[in-house]
């Protein structure tokens, strides 16, 4: 049974392993241990810049297939009793923690996980709350995380022309502690009495499918030198959105403990949301992207739903509270069959590779999906089946990260395995995630 | 009370939520704080003189956590101190404190902590048995607890012994095993 939920849970951190998780752990572990680049023209670059899928793949560098080997999850199903939530040492952050860093790979170094003591000092009309470290991980800053995918892309491509449909989802979520709340949790401040304790926070889902209009094409040189230029147009049919946005807290009474006025719930939000059989939400949004190629020299630029704005014309809105007198949420209608609008993020990916005729290959990538930017360096060195791999990144949180790997080509088989550190958690401290594939070429 | 305690479990939940684990939640909370006002911490007494006799305050409900009913007591330590304030005659007045999970139940028990002392005439003295070490007992696992003070005065012949104990310090120091996922 907990073997049951731990693998669940796994699934759960796959489902929700897309764009964050991908800028800097990937099924590959070549692109791993070069801190996320790559080199074979594959993985962010043929998501987001659309003039890739015209680009001959590099000569012995990209494999027909890659198959990760996912260590992590036994090393999941071994702790697998720290997700008892019977247990006393049921750890709800390491729990987190694995959604915010699916655990696909082994950690040969694990983030730290607090486990100190929380103390609260109670009297009538006093309370203070000491968690120690743990305070640290109270984000003093607005904490969201979220991303955007395009989970299929059904159609055919002839000489460069592509009418497909894609299937597409969206999602973000996010808050912010308000000062009060802040300073309650971290700073040891005392509560104070008719004073408000809540914070800001907002998400938002939307998925659906877009009929797809494209083309790659080289437009320009020869095999030596050549520009390519990609361009799609998606119309957005969006089949469900769900959105909120709010605070929720408390506000204390005149005492904290006792007394006539006892401390009251606050929850303001708004809710919007068009379901699944309301109209479609619609929308246009376009990409486009080029490569240049010039012999060892490759540059790319990628841009991702530009003006991709959806418009819902069957929203229903609501305004959600508490109702301190039924002690239970209550909402309200503010307004059915409206038009609202959502937008995706646009993303844009910029790329430069450099073919140092040694057998080595260095490459660096710049990508922002609208929720931070990574830059990510990293090279390749060939010494017959054996290769070396190095990197450095930034990830979204501003973090250097290092990244270190080999690999060893057997006929048409390579094993590699690449080693990154990663911020993937609530900790400031860096974890290490070893990662490990097979390919086939 | 229950919308009261809810709304600061919700608080303290994410607390814990941030600060939990292996680690312990520990409760240091004062009770007198909640004892204190309306003369609640405070026992009168008027023994007469050759006899002996009890007088118990009302049990007085202290609300801890709700949410924190499944925790695991881990250890109660309880430190108290009370003063006592004898007006006329001598003789012995011990006082008592006593927890319980009911109000009705308060006084069946054995006391969680006493202290006695010998008063002459108008004379003042301090109570303080200490910091005590207590078994680990699954009342203070629970949401609310009761608390009463039972003040036992043994007289000497001869007048009325008057006077009162009034508390100057409860403080509990309760460590628990979080279980607030249950």
């Amino acid at each position: 049974m907990r073997r049951t939920a731990v693998i669940g849970w796994s699934l759960v951190g796959l489902l929700a392993w897309t764009v964050p998780a991908h800028a800097q752990l990937s099924f590959d572990a070549r692109r791993t241990g070069m801190a996320g680049v790559s080199l074979s023209r594959d993985g962010a670059l043929s998501r987001y810049n659309p003039a890739y899928h015209a680009v001959p793949q590099r000569q012995g560098r990209s494999a027909k297939l890659t198959i990760p080997i996912p260590l992590g999850l036994f090393q999941v199903l071994k702790d697998s009793a720290a997700f008892d939530i019977h247990k006393s040492y049921f750890n709800p952050i390491a729990l987190a923690d694995y959604i915010l860093h699916p655990p696909l790979y082994y950690e040969i170094k694990k983030v730290p996980e607090p486990t100190n003591n929380v103390e609260f000092t109670i009297g009538k009309d006093s309370l203070v709350v000491d968690l120690g470290a743990s305070s640290q991980l109270v984000p003093t800053d607005r904490f969201s995380f979220g991303g955007s995918s395009r989970l299929m892309d059904i159609g055919p491509t002839i000489k460069g022309f592509h009418v497909g449909v894609l299937l597409w989802e969206d999602h973000e979520v996010g808050f912010q502690l308000g000062d009060t709340l802040l300073q309650f949790l971290r700073q040891k401040v005392p509560a104070r009495t008719n004073t408000n304790y809540t914070g800001i926070g907002d998400g938002v889902a939307q998925g659906g499918f877009a009929p797809t209009l494209a083309y790659s094409g080289k437009v320009w040189g020869d095999s030596a030198k050549a520009i390519y230029v990609g361009a799609a147009v998606h119309y957005y049919l969006g089949a469900a959105y769900g959105s909120i946005r709010g605070n929720a807290g408390i506000t204390t009474g005149d005492s904290l403990f006792t007394g006539p006025n006892p401390v009251t719930p606050t929850v303001a939000g708004r809710v919007q949301y068009s379901k699944w059989g309301n109209s479609f939400g619609h929308g246009i949004g376009s990409d486009v992207g080029m490569v240049y190629t010039s012999g060892p020299v490759e540059v790319g630029l990628g841009i991702n739903d530009i003006g991709a704005t959806l418009t819902w014309t069957d929203t229903r809105v609501d305004s959600v509270h508490f109702d301190t007198s039924a002690n239970d949420f209550a909402s309200q209608e503010i307004a059915n069959h409206v038009t609202t609008k959502t937008k995706l993020p646009v993303t844009y990916v910029a790329n430069a590779a450099l073919d140092l005729g040694t057998n080595t290959t260095v490459g660096a990538e710049v990508l922002n999906n609208g929720r931070g930017t990574t830059v990510q360096l990293g090279v390749e060195q060939r010494v017959g089946p054996l290769a070396l791999r190095g990197g450095v990144a930034r990830d979204q949180r501003k973090r250097v990260q290092i990244g270190a790997g080999t690999g060893l080509r057997f006929g048409p088989f390579s094993l590699d395995v690449g080693f990154l550190t990663h911020s993937s958690s609530f900790s400031n401290s860096r974890g290490i995630t070893m990662a490990t594939s097979l390919s086939i070429y | 009370m229950n919308t009261r305690v809810r709304s600061l479990a919700f608080v303290l939940a994410a607390a814990l939520l941030v600060g939990c684990g292996e680690g312990r939640a520990i409760f240091n909370v004062d009770v007198l704080s909640f004892i204190g006002g309306g003369g609640n911490d405070s026992v009168n007494y008027a023994v007469p003189g050759g006899t002996s006799g009890t007088v118990d305050n009302p049990p007085v409900k202290v609300t801890l956590l709700k949410g924190l009913g499944n925790s695991t007591v881990d250890s109660v330590s309880l430190d108290v101190a009370a003063r006592v304030h004898n007006l006329t005659d001598s003789g012995k007045v011990k006082f008592q404190i006593f927890f319980a999970g009911t109000q009705a139940g308060t006084y069946l028990g054995t006391p969680y902590a006493q202290d006695s002392a010998v008063l002459h005439g108008d004379t003042v003295a301090t109570l303080a048995p200490g910091p005590i070490p207590v078994l680990a007992d699954s009342i203070f696992g629970k949401d609310t607890i009761f608390v009463g003070v039972r003040v036992a005065v043994t007289s000497l012949p001869g007048p009325t012994m008057t006077g009162a104990v009034t508390l100057s310090r409860v403080i509990l120091r309760i460590v628990l095993q979080d279980k607030i996922f249950h």
